[in-house]
């Protein structure tokens, strides 16, 4: 009876301490989910961020156009043409995919699943506790309990967020090469649209401004051609704010894209280094927080 | 075989377009002065044709990623449709613990009234 006790709490002590892995993994997928569908989003509002660009460029240049006349009076209303790039709504439409998988991984690895099976769990160690109380118990029904207990616990869903994990490691990795190529593009296309508004005003004779207008809305404290020249400045520097936000917005999301491939690196591993993950997702949500766009 | 990259002709015509930038007031000018309004306007127009080609290059680069959108559309939907199996099974998994729990307990029912008799 004691051997038989003994025997018990090794069982009970190997099913908890399955238990406690399992819930480990379980809670690294659910963080690595979290900051995917966390990173998903920031690439889709970079693609929005770029989106968006066709429209500013519509207006600086429909005022450039507009400014660039001697003789205005005789001159047809600006309306160039907008230019939206054309492969960017097939990319948003692959990036949204990439979210609803995050989503589903987010699911499967959920507190509520986690919490059902801990529950349905924690009823079964407790028969298994009540059984093991009695005075007599039939071999068959020692050899089962533990063994069913340890296949059907949290190991079950533990097991399928490691095989998951792997294969949204690999679909991640291919989605950043693709992110990767459209980096320098975009920045290409951001420099081009406001550098080129930026050097036409520059370029604009100072005889087009009105300095007392000028100085009403910015408040400068200077007089005439040098008040223009303040309001030039101010249009580049404006500008050149508007190209680093875009660099920055795509050089951090480059930076979370890694970190999050990084964290599934880690969740593949055995055994799987809890710190290592809580560190890079971390990391990667400050990257995230960061951003403004 | 071509041995300039998209970007490498996209950087060339993104000098011509800074060049015409640079020149851009003595150029307006320049036209006014032969033509008047309808020279500018015939002078922007090539400089926003210029802008164009530059975009259009921006879109060639685009798609040289756009072949693997299809592949990626597919695998996204075949993970996600897995993912949702695996929920299900998880789910599977409670009803299968629950019918475990109460396997026990009627086996230590039997057990219970075995010992007693």
């Amino acid at each position: 009876m004691k051997n038989l006790r003994t025997l018990c709490l090794l069982a009970l002590i190997a099913l908890f301490s399955h238990c406690s892995t399992s819930r480990n993994t379980v809670k690294l997928g659910n963080k690595v989910a979290q900051s995917g569908s966390a990173l998903v989003a920031q690439v889709l509002k970079s693609y929005d961020l770029i989106a968006q660009l066709s429209t500013v460029d519509k207006k600086q240049q429909d005022l450039i156009r507009l400014l660039s006349y001697p003789n205005p009076a005789a001159m047809q209303l600006p309306d160039t043409r907008g230019r939206s790039l054309k492969y960017l709504p097939p990319k948003i439409a692959a990036f949204q995919s990439l979210k609803l998988v995050y989503a589903h991984y987010e699911e499967l690895s959920d507190a509520a699943s986690k919490d059902q099976i801990n529950a349905a769990s924690a009823a079964l160690v407790a028969s298994y506790v009540a059984i093991t109380q009695l005075p007599a118990i039939p071999t068959s029904v020692q050899q089962m309990i533990p063994e069913g207990a340890a296949d059907l616990t949290l190991g079950n869903q533990a097991n399928k967020v490691r095989e998951q994990n792997e294969a949204i490691r690999k679909l991640t990795s291919a989605y950043f090469e693709v992110w990767k190529k459209d980096v320098a593009p975009f920045k290409a296309y951001a420099n081009r649209i406001y550098k080129d508004y930026y050097d036409a005003v520059l370029a604009l004779p100072n005889s087009r401004f009105n300095p007392a207008a000028i100085q009403q809305y910015t408040g400068t404290p200077y007089r005439g051609d040098y008040n223009v020249i303040s309001y030039k400045m101010k249009v580049r520097d404006d500008a050149l704010g508007a190209i680093d936000n875009v660099n920055q917005t795509l050089d951090q999301t480059t930076d979370a894209f890694q970190q999050l491939i990084a964290a599934h690196n880690e969740l593949s591993q055995k055994p799987v280094s809890q710190s290592n993950i809580i560190n890079l997702t971390n990391s990667m949500n400050n990257t995230l927080s960061k951003l403004k766009n | 075989m071509l041995s300039v990259t998209l970007q490498q002709v996209s950087d060339n015509i993104s000098k011509s377009i800074q060049d015409f930038d640079k020149h851009r007031s003595q150029l307006i000018a320049t036209a006014y002065k032969q033509g008047g309004n309808d020279a500018v306007s015939n002078l922007l127009d090539k400089y926003d044709s210029l802008r164009n080609t530059f975009f259009d290059f921006i879109d060639l680069q685009l798609d040289a990623t756009n072949p693997q959108l299809a592949t990626l559309l597919t695998q996204a939907n075949t993970i996600t449709s897995s993912l949702d199996a695996s929920v299900k099974s998880i789910s599977n998994v409670n009803n299968a613990l629950t019918l475990l729990d109460k396997t026990i307990n009627i086996l230590g029912g039997i057990i219970t009234i075995a010992s007693a008799v």
